[in-house]
């Protein structure tokens, strides 16, 4: 019996070897710099969301009256925080958006500066480059296409607006951070026109395709395409002494003023990465002055082994009406590239390449049968990740 | 060395070792012998392999065939509605001099259908690092080889040394994007020796366990990319898009186990205790052409001790045999998530995680007491005439996350009943054994800080399954013949046990078993 209890004895020793996990907490105490764009009364109520990165869940918190927000009991992670508010003044709406992205493996107090955004007439409303499959399990691509959607309440015109891609696919450290006023593209596609030409009412759009076929029915096509393009607006082609990009007769050609790494057609990354603009280069509808504003800012970046140079263009963040931050995944977001004040946020297609769903803005509200898209220049609130692509439909 | 050259080298070994002891007609093995040899000797409960020199009365062996089939919708949500499993099995205790031998192999071959939620071979295996994908309705393909060896040799009058080694090999497979392919390894070796003092003996033990699953996942279909979850606690998970994964379990775990046995005359009691520490490091990665792992991530660590303190007595007196078998044993786990990002180091700019924290997050306890008592009555030494079983099992589970709040626990108590009685006409025995198990649980709860489809999906209907009640009877029939010639007995045996839940949900398990004991 006494080596009994012994036993017994040490088991419970031994058993003290046993813990509980020691786990940490943290908080995160975030100013928001609201300088002197917005009143005081108006910095109560913003709300900030904190976004586990790798984990896929947030939690939101609301501004107090001095614009800080308290988060408590915090996991050690990779965050990124947010900032949306907006308000009404002097009869204008305003928009305020921030982003940063917080390493947090201690308790921090930080501060994330915002952007007043403005708002443009031109939006991207949908974004389709993922592509689909075929019917025998291959990749079809031929499909990409980007809508251009006239926000506004008059006729506006896209005559010399451009369709830039940024240089890098947002898979590493922005390489271009020491340029804090201007996106670098490695592609800039312009719509032709002499400033008149391409009206387009409110509440309308048009398209820009990779390929102007009808996808579903074409002999080129794919029967399991979602869409119909033959009807684009206008096609990204581009020549090639083999003719390898089918030039559409039905839709005029985008003018092609740089392609850095000119292929025998235009391809977005159909894992998502390619983050896309609309600009307007100074120059606009003159293509001879719109050149030269290129080949003025042109910028060199060796390739990661150093033994060649290309070429891309910086174009200043003034000249941008709207821009996409897509990125891979939600892990890849911490290397968003795109200014805040462009967009303070970031969006991808959760479906993957060849899923055949597409990016869409959200609708705001419908004014006398005209739709008007959500624009608060924050694309994590403004776009949809993933849905069935529904070019020139409003809804 | 060839993989089925090996075992069959093995098993014709083990067969010919079998045959070649010497044949005793009045100690014939039948059915029941492997229940007689358990309960008469419990040295061969415990882990100590030096324990099988104390074995006494007949050495037996079996070659058999088995197929158990399993239906139903009382079940996990991670399990396949259906189970279709085949089993050859060959089993002996022998001894050559002075030196007692142990050895077994064992073949399993099993189709599970309509399963969900898994890319692992046993999501149930403690750990809550799984991973899963949201393809449903897989039809999982498992074929395992298991060979276990042991012997014990006297060393002198009072010290015995043993040994034992078991081994585990096998692959599953699923037919539906995406497509896991598990293999896995599970290795033990296990030396002891035994001292004895008159009627005392006194065990001592070390454990060594190895375990190894080697996870590659692969999408078929072209250009499909489909998303797998890594599971690191109730609902909570990373995730990722690909076309391809591989995730590596690697499991070390050692310690020990020690045993008094006090046996005087009709009275044998051995009580033991046996402690085991273990971890278990989880990476991910994906396959490079070269088949290496490259980008290698260490998603998570699982740290694991085991209590066991048990006991089992035996008091047999002429053809009467009372059996009390206790055990209490509680499992604990500590999880460690590795936070780590992708990031270009170096002049070259290449990809490598790099690790940011080791967060502890995760802890569980699983307690589980057993009380069993055996009645049997003889016909003569060596066969049963009839017996009766008792049990009490209680089980207390937690499991907790940390930050967000993730907490699930329950208990429940399984009582089981068994009469069984055999009947001998000439050179035929019929036994029929019937009884049943009645769950029930004593308390529950789930509270989840965060919700998600996991939640809603996975964990949600698992508890109600784990918490829910039911009634199983349970029926038993076997049929031997003595032979006259290279083995002792033919037999076929089937189970029937039918489960009936409280929720309505039910599930048939049926077992056919054929083969010879020699």
């Amino acid at each position: 019996m006494k080596k009994i209890l012994i036993y017994i004895f040490v088991l419970f020793i031994l058993s003290s070897c046993m813990k509980n996990p020691e786990y940490k907490s943290y908080t995160a105490e975030l100013k928001i710099d609201f300088g002197d764009d917005v009143p005081s009364e108006y910095q109560e109520g913003a709300k900030v969301v904190l976004n586990n990165l790798n984990k896929s869940y947030s939690v939101e918190a609301l501004t107090t009256p001095e614009g800080i927000v308290n988060f408590t009991g915090v996991e050690p992670g990779f965050y990124s925080a947010t900032i949306t508010h907006s308000f009404s003044a002097n009869g204008c709406n305003v928009y305020i958006n921030g982003l940063k992205n917080l390493d947090i493996f201690s308790s921090i107090i930080d501060t994330i500066p915002i952007v007043v955004s403005k708002t443009n007439a031109f939006i991207i409303k949908e974004y389709y480059y993922s592509g689909c499959l075929t019917p025998a399990g291959k990749q079809y691509l031929s499909d990409q296409y980007i809508e251009i959607y006239n926000n506004s309440e008059t006729t506006q015109y896209v005559d010399g607006l451009s369709i830039v891609e940024h240089e890098s696919y947002g898979i590493g450290e922005n390489y271009w951070t020491f340029l804090p006023d201007d996106i670098v593209v490695k592609m800039i596609w312009t719509i032709p026109g002499n400033g008149e030409e391409h009206p387009v009412g409110p509440g309308q759009s048009i398209i820009l395709a990779r390929d102007a076929i009808n996808h579903k029915d074409d002999p080129n096509g794919n029967p399991l395409c979602p869409v119909n393009l033959g009807d684009a607006d206008f096609e990204f082609y581009v020549y090639t002494a083999s003719n390898a990009d089918i030039d559409s007769p039905t839709s005029p050609n985008l003018i092609e003023d740089l392609f850095t790494f000119r292929g025998t057609d235009v391809c977005f990354h159909v894992k998502g990465g390619s983050a896309i603009a609309l600009v307007s280069i100074p120059g606009g509808t003159n293509e001879e002055e719109r050149k030269e504003f290129i080949n003025n800012n042109l910028i060199a970046k060796n390739n990661s082994g150093g033994s060649s140079t290309r070429y891309y263009c910086k174009i200043p963040v003034d000249n941008v009406l709207d821009a996409v931050e897509v990125v891979f995944d939600e892990p890849h977001a911490i290397y968003k590239r795109l200014p805040i004040e462009l967009d303070a946020g970031y969006t991808y297609n959760e479906f993957g390449a060849r899923s055949a769903k597409c990016l869409r803005r959200k609708v705001k509200e419908v004014i006398d049968g005209r739709t008007v898209y959500q624009d608060t220049n924050n694309s994590s609130e403004d776009f949809f990740k993933g849905v069935e692509p529904k070019p020139k439909i409003y809804e | 060395m060839n993989k089925k050259i090996f075992f069959t080298l093995l098993l014709s070994v083990q067969m010919i070792a079998c045959m070649a002891a010497k044949p005793d007609s009045l100690k014939r093995v039948s059915l029941s012998s492997f229940q007689l040899l358990h309960i008469n000797n419990p040295w061969i409960s415990s882990s100590n392999p030096a324990g099988l020199s104390k074995i006494d009365g007949i050495m037996p062996a079996t070659i058999n065939l088995g197929l158990f089939f399993e239906d139903g919708d009382y079940k996990r949500v991670q399990q396949g509605d259906n189970l279709i499993h085949y089993q050859f099995f060959t089993e002996s205790y022998s001894k050559l001099k002075k030196v007692s031998l142990y050895g077994s192999f064992r073949y399993d071959k099993s189709f599970e259908k309509n399963l969900d939620y898994s890319c692992v071979n046993n999501p149930f295996r403690d750990t809550p690092y799984t991973m899963i994908d949201t393809i449903g309705g897989d039809k999982c393909d498992r074929e395992f080889f298991t060979v276990k060896g042991g012997l014990s040799v006297p060393l002198n009058r009072k010290l015995v040394l043993g040994g034992a080694v078991a081994y585990n090999v096998g692959l599953s497979s699923q037919d539906r994007d995406p497509r896991p392919q598990n293999k896995v390894l599970n290795f033990s070796i296990t030396p002891g020796l035994l001292y004895s003092i008159d009627k005392f003996h006194f065990g001592l033990n070390f454990i060594y366990e190895y375990y190894n699953e080697d996870i590659s996942v692969k999408i078929i279909k072209e250009n499909e990319y489909i998303t797998l979850f890594q599971i690191h606690g109730p609902g909570m998970f990373t995730f990722h898009r690909a076309s391809s994964f591989a995730r590596l379990y690697d499991r070390n775990g050692y310690g020990f186990d020690s045993q008094i046995n006090y046996k005087s005359g009709n009275f044998n009691s051995l009580f033991g205790a046996k402690i085991l520490f273990s971890n278990e490091a989880v990476k991910d990665g994906r396959k490079a052409s070269n088949a290496s792992w490259s980008v290698c991530k260490s998603d998570s660590e699982l740290d694991g001790i085991l209590l066991d303190i048990y006991n089992h007595t035996t008091i047999k007196n002429k053809l009467t045999i009372h059996a009390i078998t206790a055990n209490a044993n509680i499992h604990t786990y500590l999880g460690t998530e590795i936070i780590q990002r992708l990031e270009q180091v170096g002049e070259t700019n290449l990809e490598h995680w790099i690790t940011y924290a080791r967060e502890e997050k995760y802890g569980s306890t699983h307690i589980n007491a057993r009380l069993m008592y055996d009645f049997i009555k003889l016909k003569n030494n060596y066969h049963k005439n009839y017996g009766l079983k008792f049990a009490v099992n209680y089980y207390n589970f937690e499991e907790k996350y940390y930050l967000p709040s993730q907490i699930q626990n329950y208990e429940n108590l399984l009582l089981s009943f068994y009469l069984d009685k055999s009947f001998y006409l000439k050179k035929n025995i019929f036994s029929i054994s019937a009884g049943c198990k009645y769950k029930t649980n004593l308390s529950g709860k789930q509270n989840f800080e965060k919700t998600n489809f996991i939640v809603d999906k996975l964990l949600i209907p698992d508890f109600e399954y784990l918490t829910d009640s039911y009634f199983a009877p349970g029926l038993k029939f076997s049929y031997e013949r003595s032979l006259n010639k290279y083995f002792d007995s033919i037999f076929i045996n089937t189970n029937v046990d039918m489960i009936r839940a409280s929720k309505g949900f039910s599930r048939i398990m049926v077992n056919f078993t054929f083969g010879v004991n020699f």
